[in-house]
């Protein structure tokens, strides 16, 4: 028993690297597993992480705000476990539920739950020594050399006096995160950290909230509905639907290939049809009027499939007279008219139809004289085999 | 104008330091005691909530007389509760300063209780949570985090105690009787010089009176704006 503990400590070293001194291994893991029901809701949970950057996709109102509550000990499961670091936080069976003083966990609400009546530096020093009034001298230095670490970490500087209702919402995020770090938590949770963000803010943000994360020894997890910020952020991505988890992996690969329409969605695919199976390497989208051939095989289970409106190429011969025919026998190239134009500032959606569409497809491209049309116009698009995504319902 | 001077020289002041005392008296036990019931009725099952709520809260809808025939009923000398009292502990309710702070106390009860348990039904629960991750013990999260945020409400539900202890007429004089120098204060002296026909002396009362009030209530709204920064009201 103690053998394997010790080989699960080495292995986690080498897989991580997360070590702070020499010699001194953390063991950064958590795995949760729990159900909640909620009315009509039920969240029905399970995670392991080791000590990645993990981030929690889902729309407002899947449950996983709530999924964050019950690892603070904010809200209590109905059943499960939550194991952090090989520290019991909550076990139905075993009849052990730690109080969120006792968990260590560090929680950045989405409107930063900043103490009103509070200094920037009295809230940083609020939990340190568990935030008692009288602390002996020697707690009292260490606690404003903390507090002083924290300011310089978060780039705080000159803000100590000011009351947070003085902040900007930039500088109030950054004094909840560096109260939440003065206590040394044993994992970060962000929820929504960037919504209450005006977007030229947000850029910034999310630049230091990545170096303030990379730097930081322990377990984070990211909650969002904004699969931009997770994707900047984090090295590993579970999606959330319905208060369950319908697909995890690293989140390059659930990006590149969501495996359920929910997923597609979540991760921004704009375009997702129904699809007849005609063989392994073959496939029509009736709706769209066009066949496709995936690089992955086709399953039986297949319903659907997905395109990522950026992913269509224009073909380099689209742009000639009338009378060129492309060659449509060609893998994956098809001609389709415009018939709708939606300008972003940087981008133009337009929206295709074959000759033998029923439904529009979008395609995204960033301006430029070369992508730009007119309603009406025909186009030849590509699209390359392991572009395709396939989806299971 | 000399006939002013007379009478002013010639003022018993004793209904002003009762008045005064009684006030400061009834407002202490109201403030510690309906910030403590405040917290215990929002921590209870919303049955329980429903009826603490009502009970607490009905001295200040009653008339002040029938809040008066409730104590008397439980303090008089003749009743059980008030003669175990004043036999046992020599503690005399009825005629005494004791029963001005008393019948005050519990007109004004309600007014501290309800600003306090409003005050606290609106502090975000999130600074509580934060808190508690933060490791912060349940008995300080209280004095640290619900106090400050709840702040102007206990402060305005003090201010209006205060006002309404200093005022309290109906219940007092039922409970502690009109005795001069002992359980006389402002308005049972109004009350009382009223029905002598002495408007002056009456007049007199009622500028004192007002004057302490406005400048209660001026205190306190100074004491809490101080402190609030960048506060924007439509």
């Amino acid at each position: 028993m103690m053998f394997t503990t010790g080989r699960t400590l080495i292995l986690q070293k080498q897989i991580h690297h997360k070590t702070i001194e020499k010699g001194s291994i953390i063991t950064m893991s958590l795995e949760v597993h729990i159900t909640k029901k909620l009315g009509n809701f039920t969240l029905r949970a399970d995670l392991s992480s080791n000590g990645n950057c993990c981030g929690i996709l889902g729309e407002s109102g899947c449950g996983k705000s709530m999924f964050l509550k019950c690892i603070a000990g904010i809200e209590t499961p109905d059943s499960g476990s939550i194991v952090l670091n090989g520290r019991i936080l909550y076990d139905s069976e075993k009849k052990i539920n730690l109080p969120p003083q006792k968990r260590g966990v560090g929680y950045l609400f989405q409107n930063y739950a900043l103490f009103p009546s509070m200094t920037v530096a009295q809230n940083i020093a609020s939990g340190i020594n568990q935030g008692r009034f009288f602390l002996s001298r020697k707690e009292k230095e260490k606690a404003e050399a903390t507090v002083k670490l924290q300011i310089e970490r978060c780039r705080l500087q000159g803000l100590e006096d000011q009351y947070p209702s003085q902040l900007s919402g930039g500088q109030q995020q950054r004094t909840a995160l560096a109260r939440i770090l003065a206590v040394n938590p044993s994992i970060i949770m962000l929820d929504e950290p960037f919504s209450a963000l005006d977007s030229h803010l947000k850029d910034a943000m999310q630049k230091e909230m990545r170096d303030i994360i990379r730097n930081y020894p322990g377990n984070v997890l990211i909650v969002s509905h904004s699969r931009d910020e997770l994707y900047r952020l984090c090295d590993f991505l579970y999606i959330m639907n319905a208060g369950a988890f319908i697909q995890n992996g690293p989140i390059r690969e659930v990006f590149q290939a969501p495996d359920s329409i929910q997923a597609a969605i979540l991760t921004g695919c704009k375009n997702i049809t129904p699809i007849k199976r005609i063989h392994e390497h073959l496939l029509s989208a009736p709706r769209w009027g066009i066949t496709l051939s995936p690089k992955q095989p086709v399953s039986e289970t297949v319903t659907h499939v997905a395109i990522r409106a950026h992913y269509f190429r224009l073909s380099a011969d689209s742009r000639s007279d009338s009378d060129f025919q492309p060659d449509i026998g060609l893998q994956n190239t098809f001609r389709a008219q415009i018939v709708q134009i939606e300008e972003q500032p940087f981008e133009y959606d337009y929206y295709l139809k074959t000759k033998a569409s029923t439904e529009a497809f979008i395609w995204k491209i960033h301006k430029s004289p070369e992508s730009t049309f007119h309603e009406g116009d025909e186009v030849t698009l590509h699209i390359l085999p392991e572009d395709v995504m396939l989806l299971h319902g | 104008m000399d006939q002013l001077f007379a009478l002013l020289a010639s003022l018993d002041w004793s209904p002003l330091f009762i008045s005064l005392k009684t006030g400061i008296a009834a407002t202490v036990i109201s403030f510690f005691l309906g910030i403590f019931v405040a917290a215990r009725v929002l921590h209870a099952g919303p049955k329980l909530r429903a009826v603490a709520d009502g009970l607490l809260t009905l001295p200040m809808i009653l008339p002040p007389t029938v809040a008066g025939f409730f104590l008397l009923l439980v303090f008089s000398l003749r009743r059980p509760f008030g003669s175990f009292l004043y036999n046992s502990f020599d503690i005399r309710v009825v005629q005494s300063w004791l029963g001005c702070v008393l019948a005050a106390t519990v007109i004004a009860f309600p007014l501290m209780y309800r600003n306090a348990r409003a005050a606290f039904e609106q502090i975000d629960m999130n600074l509580i949570y934060a808190a508690r991750t933060l490791g912060m013990s349940e008995t300080l999260i209280f004095w640290r985090i619900v106090l400050p945020a709840a702040g102007p409400g206990v402060a305005s539900g003090t201010i209006l105690s205060f006002a309404r202890a200093l005022g309290e007429y109906g219940a007092t004089s039922m409970l502690a009787g009109n005795i001069p120098g002992k359980t006389g204060t402002i308005s049972q002296k109004i009350a009382m010089v009223i029905q002598d026909g002495d408007y002056l002396t009456a007049g007199i009362w009622v500028v004192i009176i007002v004057i302490i009030s406005f400048i209660i209530i001026l205190l306190m709204n100074l004491l809490s704006g101080r402190k609030k920064h960048d506060v924007h009201h439509w």
